[in-house]
């Protein structure tokens, strides 16, 4: 059930997606929803920290770092293959 | 005339203290990186015969708050509403910026938009159509680039205006909640609060949206808490929504959809006015990051920067500081050549330009290494450190934002400890303040410089590396075991922006050193001072000495001897002793006795156990007190505490022990006042010292330290004493802790009614 759902922490480096859905239930979901991350928004992944956590991502035309316990909570539509 | 009260909202990093300097002309210093401002701060500005009273509000991203800075301005907001708001927009950030102002729109408020950084939206080629925004939102709208002062001008007659022209309701309908959502609170409101939509304070409005849909704020109130009959709203605004086409499911719910909803309306907003840069992407931003944050450079060049720093600190501060030392030597002479005889010379030369001088001296590093945090902090760097050290902090069980106010901690731990602000939870900010006096400030530096200059005059710089080393060592050991033995109550949400790298202006960076400068000086001319003379007065007094021989008479006669060497060298040694009975007489030297036993095993004399007294006040006095105390045995410090039996490795004790052992006063009552909890102060103040002294100890027992010279052998009972009381203390520390980060005990430094701590207690399932 978890595998179904992809979420913006798989995101790779570099690949953009769009959103799908966000639990919102917790402070953290709702301050992501308040910062624009709300379904429908394409979102890059641009780097991840040497140490593996925090990435930065792209989103309405700023950068955020986020870690793996908050991108968690963003669930993403699968990134298609490049053709 | 009444005076006009401003007050600024918007998002972190926007540019609202830059745009209060403009307005105010008042010097603060804004960094590039969120979180500056840390509370209400106000500034004044005259024009003509109207006084403008500014309030500079911390940064926030929405009105539901997810930190105690950020509740200011909901706290605030009844009062924000009723006098002139200015909502600050960074124009190089329009969407995410205007959710706040949509939110503000919702609740019927009408803030003047101040959309600043208007200079980088034209450089990206933008367009945005300021009348436009006007007419659609009801709102004033003003154009800045508060760096640079322009269209400051402007605000500041708008806003000293005899009465500033009312808001205009044209058009704000487009901007208000959609219908659906309108009645549905409209419903809500007056079984919440007995009161109607239009009656009420906007912080219930609100309030009222929240309990709504339900969203998870951290501030719930028992008002809303039991919201049960909205149910029934709540399923007719589901139906209306989903009869008008808009799908409400999966886990985001009514929050979703609201703010959902409300980034459309930023978006038909910017449809109608903005015209987007041809290239949204910031091309040199990324490619900074691409080095900066880099998954295998990023922490080299991080760690290079921070040795550079350390290392022009220390080197290239050395230079102006040794002709500010001579200045003093010169000051000293003069004074010594021209002025009688008697207690006020002494008093004037040794007491206080000696003081003074030995603070002075240490000017030129404390400036460099401002200089180097405030370029850090305004091109935009801090945020990435914090995203590359976020990691490692995790370890420790902090943010890696917690990573800034421990890097300031090592300029000066007083700002560091306001700065803990920052941080989300009360937990993280205990937390970090309790590790801050174990972060090597700028004022320890004096003493490790000096120390490393008498005994290790080889290697200075390795000696530094290692104690600083061994601190950090200290630092990450206490942290894990702390957040190990606390494990976190709510995991603080991490969001950490980053912010475009910025050129630093001179006009920022200038205000910065001033303002350090200034502080370090203030600090230096009243209680350094005061301490100085407060030692000095207890190596004066009592003025008159009982002496175990009638030294003054030997040495008469010795003089009035044939003249030969032996004789002039026995003279010599008369006087050395005559001095050295003074000083172990007079006041310091009692006291000196009374602490000496606590510092014996470690390995230091009397005049040590002294200096570390005032070093309480201010540790840079450590030196100060050193160089007054040792004064009668030599002139030359160095040879003065080889004499008196100094060796490097009991040097090198006492810079350890000195590194850590107590935070300065001025830290101290800094802490008091930021956790408003005498028994944190304490705590804070006391773990230092049990473990500089048990690491000392075990430093000194392992290298086997004795002090050759003139030590008595200390009684075997008074050890045994000291070693209980330590058992004793860390045994109370530890109790303390449990209760102060445990979070039972209502937190005292929330303002507001409820926090998370209190919340989680009494949150229903």
């Amino acid at each position: 059930m978890v595998k179904m759902n992809v979420t913006l922490s798989d995101l790779p480096i570099g690949e953009t997606a769009t959103i799908r859905d966000i639990d919102a239930s917790t402070p953290a979901g709702n301050r992501l929803l308040e910062l624009g991350f709300i379904p429908g928004t394409p979102v890059t992944a641009l780097q991840r920290a040497p140490m593996g956590d925090p990435a930065t991502f792209c989103i309405r035309g700023y950068c955020i770092g986020l870690r793996r316990s908050e991108s968690s909570l963003v669930s993403i539509h699968p990134v298609r293959r490049a053709a | 005339m009444e005076p006009v009260r401003v007050f600024l909202v918007g998002n972190p990093n926007c540019g609202k203290t830059s745009l209060f300097n403009a307005i105010t002309g008042e010097r603060r210093h804004v960094g590039n990186w969120p979180g500056v401002t840390v509370d209400r701060i106000e500034g004044f500005r005259r024009v003509g015969d109207r006084e403008l009273v500014v309030s500079d509000l911390p940064g926030t991203y929405s009105l539901t708050p997810a930190s105690p800075e950020e509740r200011v301005v909901l706290d605030q907001l009844d009062e924000i509403a009723g006098n002139t708001m200015l909502n600050v927009i960074d124009a190089g950030n329009l969407e995410r910026n205007l959710f706040l102002t949509m939110q503000l729109l919702e609740l019927g408020l009408h803030p003047w938009l101040v959309f600043n950084c208007y200079d980088a939206l034209k450089a990206s080629g933008a367009k945005l159509d300021l009348e436009k925004v006007a007419r659609l939102t009801g709102c004033r709208v003003f154009a800045t680039v508060a760096r640079t002062g322009e269209g400051i001008p402007a605000l500041i007659a708008a806003l000293s205006e005899p009465s500033p022209a009312g808001p205009s309701d044209n058009g704000l309908t487009v901007m208000r909640l959609p219908r659906p959502w309108q009645s549905a609170v409209e419903t809500a409101m007056p079984s919440l609060f007995r009161q109607s939509w239009p009656n009420a304070a906007p912080s219930r409005r609100l309030r009222a949206i929240q309990a709504l849909i339900g969203q998870p704020s951290p501030d719930a109130h028992p008002e809303t808490e039991s919201a049960q009959e909205l149910e029934p709203v709540r399923a007719k605004l589901l139906q209306a929504l989903e009869s008008a086409g808009e799908c409400v499911t999966g886990a985001g719910g009514l929050p979703c959809r609201l703010a959902t909803d409300r980034y459309d309306r930023i978006s038909r907003l910017l449809k109608a006015t903005h015209k987007a840069a041809p290239s949204a992407e910031d091309r040199g931003s990324s490619d900074l990051d691409r080095i900066f944050t880099h998954r295998l450079w990023g922490i080299p060049v991080f760690a290079a920067l921070i040795a550079l720093m350390f290392w022009t600190t220390f080197s290239l501060g050395a230079y102006p500081a040794d002709a500010i030392e001579a200045g003093i030597e010169h000051l000293r002479g003069l004074g010594a050549a021209h002025l009688p005889d008697g207690l006020w010379r002494d008093l004037l030369l040794d007491g206080i330009v000696t003081g003074l001088g030995g603070i002075l001296v240490f000017l030129p590093s404390v400036l460099i290494l401002f200089l180097w945090i405030s370029l850090l902090e305004d091109s935009g760097y801090m945020s990435r450190a914090a995203f590359l050290m976020d990691r490692l902090m995790q370890g420790i069980g902090l943010h890696g934002r917690a990573f800034v106010p421990l890097l300031m901690g090592f300029g000066c731990n007083v700002p560091a400890i306001m700065s803990t602000r920052l941080l989300d939870d009360r937990r993280q900010r205990r937390l970090v303040t309790l590790l801050m006096p174990l972060v090597g400030c700028s004022a320890r530096l004096p003493v490790l410089v000096l120390f490393c200059g008498i005994f290790f005059p080889e290697r200075p710089g390795l000696t530094l590396s290692i104690l600083y080393f061994i601190n950090l060592l200290v630092l990450v050991t206490v942290g894990r075991l702390l957040s190990r033995f606390m494990p976190p109550l709510t995991q603080a949400p991490f969001m950490l922006e980053m912010p475009p790298y910025r050129l630093p202006t001179w006009r920022s960076v200038k205000s910065m050193l001033w303002d350090k400068a200034w502080h370090f000086l203030e600090k230096a001319g009243g209680v350094i001072l005061a301490g100085t003379i407060l030692v000095w007065s207890l190596t004066a007094f009592p003025r008159d000495v009982v002496y175990s021989r009638p030294y003054q008479a030997e040495i008469a006669a010795l003089k009035a001897a044939s003249q030969t060497a032996e004789i002039a060298e026995r003279i010599a040694g008369l006087e050395e002793s005559l001095a050295r009975e003074t000083m172990e007489r007079r006041y310091m030297g009692s006291l000196g006795r009374a602490l000496e036993p606590l510092v014996r095993p470690l390995g230091f004399g009397w005049r040590e156990a002294v200096s570390l007294v005032p070093g309480f006040l201010a540790k840079e006095s450590i030196v100060s007190t050193l160089s007054v105390l040792y004064k009668p045995v030599d002139n030359d410090l160095g040879t003065a505490m080889r004499r008196e039996g100094m060796t490097p490795m009991i040097g090198f004790l006492f810079m350890l022990f000195t590194l850590l052992y107590v935070p300065c006063l001025p830290t101290v009552g800094v802490i008091w006042r930021e956790t408003k909890s005498a028994g944190f102060t304490l705590v804070a103040t006391l773990l230092p010292g049990v473990l500089a002294w048990s690491l000392t100890l075990i430093t000194a027992t392992i290298a086997g330290v004795t002090r050759t010279a003139p030590a008595a052998s200390s009684p075997p009972g008074d050890t045994v004493v000291i070693l209980v009381s330590i058992v004793f203390a860390v045994w109370y520390l530890v109790r303390r802790l449990r209760a102060d980060l445990g979070g039972e005990t209502p937190c005292a430094s929330c303002r507001g009614t409820s926090c998370r701590v209190v919340r989680s207690d009494g949150e229903n399932p």
